[in-house]
């Protein structure tokens, strides 16, 4: 049998009014499409690097600025020279909290200022002299 | 209207919508029977056509013309065809003439199909040849498109297609007379 002897037909049909509906229905899928468009992997790994690359400058960041603000401003300043700086009040409170508060510290504090003395030691003249009388002096240690 | 002019106002947001619902009216039949013929099942070929027009959507903005409208759609609609049918085999590990008799059943069963049993025949005479081969006929024999089209659409050279054209036609008048 040759093929030419056949008539041309489409012999497959569609359901009524098929192609009337259609392009509404691909119109309707292409706006869900844009509605709710997925992240392609590419968008998700561009987006994931770019996430990884800006925790990481934050973290650059941030060690910078704690250095410098831990950092003194003059490198080759002595712990003298700082020292200088810091008012006595603010010496005197950092000794009261320490607690290395040694003998020595507080001679010399009251060497300084002796009439501070009842500010970190909470009791009167009479209770030290009546401390001082109990201590036997020769057991001491003076450097 | 013509392809230059849709795809002008495909590309302003203002007219896109408009021009698209456009295109879809000028091509649906085009591409619907194009998948159709391919996959038998009209469920089937309907899934893959709004497959096919979400994908000109997606890409129509990008088209270079360098190429003539209709042959980039038909190549989308080739494709798609294509990677339905393989598909469908590597779901199934079927080989390609387990698929032909799955769509050859659907010849016997489908509400949806018209015709006298001459034409069934030639349907199922069809489905016995490889996809490809399937392809060129069809859109030799029933689109009426040249050569040169074909070749533009399949990246095939003219040549090629002529002779497997000619053995289409061949094996096609072969199971007639055999079966």
């Amino acid at each position: 049998m040759k093929l030419e002897d056949l008539p041309k037909e489409n012999i497959y049909q569609v359901p009524q009014h098929y192609f009337d509906k259609l392009p509404n229905r691909v119109m309707m899928r292409v706006q869900e499409n844009n509605l709710t468009k997925p992240v392609s992997l590419w968008n998700q790994q561009k987006y994931s690097y770019m996430r990884s690359a800006l925790a990481g400058l934050v973290l650059i960041l941030t060690f910078i600025f704690i250095f410098r603000i831990s950092s003194p401003s003059n490198p080759n300043a002595t712990s003298t020279d700082l020292l200088a700086h810091i008012s006595d009040k603010e010496a005197l409170d950092y000794l009261i909290t320490s607690e290395k508060l040694e003998m020595q510290d507080l001679s010399l504090l009251s060497q300084a200022h002796t009439d501070l003395s009842h500010e970190f030691i909470q009791v009167s003249p009479d209770d030290v002299i009546r401390a001082l009388d109990e201590v036997d002096l020769d057991e001491l240690e003076l450097n | 209207m013509e392809d230059q002019e849709l795809i002008l106002k495909f590309l302003h947001s203002d007219t896109r919508n408009f021009a698209f619902n456009q295109l879809v009216r000028q091509y649906q039949q085009k591409v619907y029977w194009h998948i159709r013929k391919m996959v038998i099942d009209h469920e089937d070929a309907n899934d893959l056509t709004q497959e096919v027009f979400i994908k000109i959507w997606k890409n129509l903005a990008s088209f270079r013309q360098d190429s003539q409208l209709y042959t980039w759609i038909y190549r989308i609609a080739t494709n798609e065809c294509l990677n339905f049918l393989s598909a469908k085999r590597r779901k199934f590990f079927l080989p390609i003439h387990d698929v032909a008799a799955e769509l050859s059943q659907k010849l016997d069963t489908s509400p949806t199909l018209d015709g006298d049993e001459i034409q069934k025949k030639l349907q199922k005479a069809l489905l016995q040849l490889p996809d490809k081969q399937r392809l060129v006929f069809n859109m030799k024999y029933y689109d009426d498109l040249k050569y040169e089209e074909i070749s533009e659409i399949l990246g095939t050279s003219v040549g090629a297609l002529k002779a497997s054209y000619h053995h289409a036609v061949k094996k096609i008048e072969d199971y007639l007379t055999h079966h």
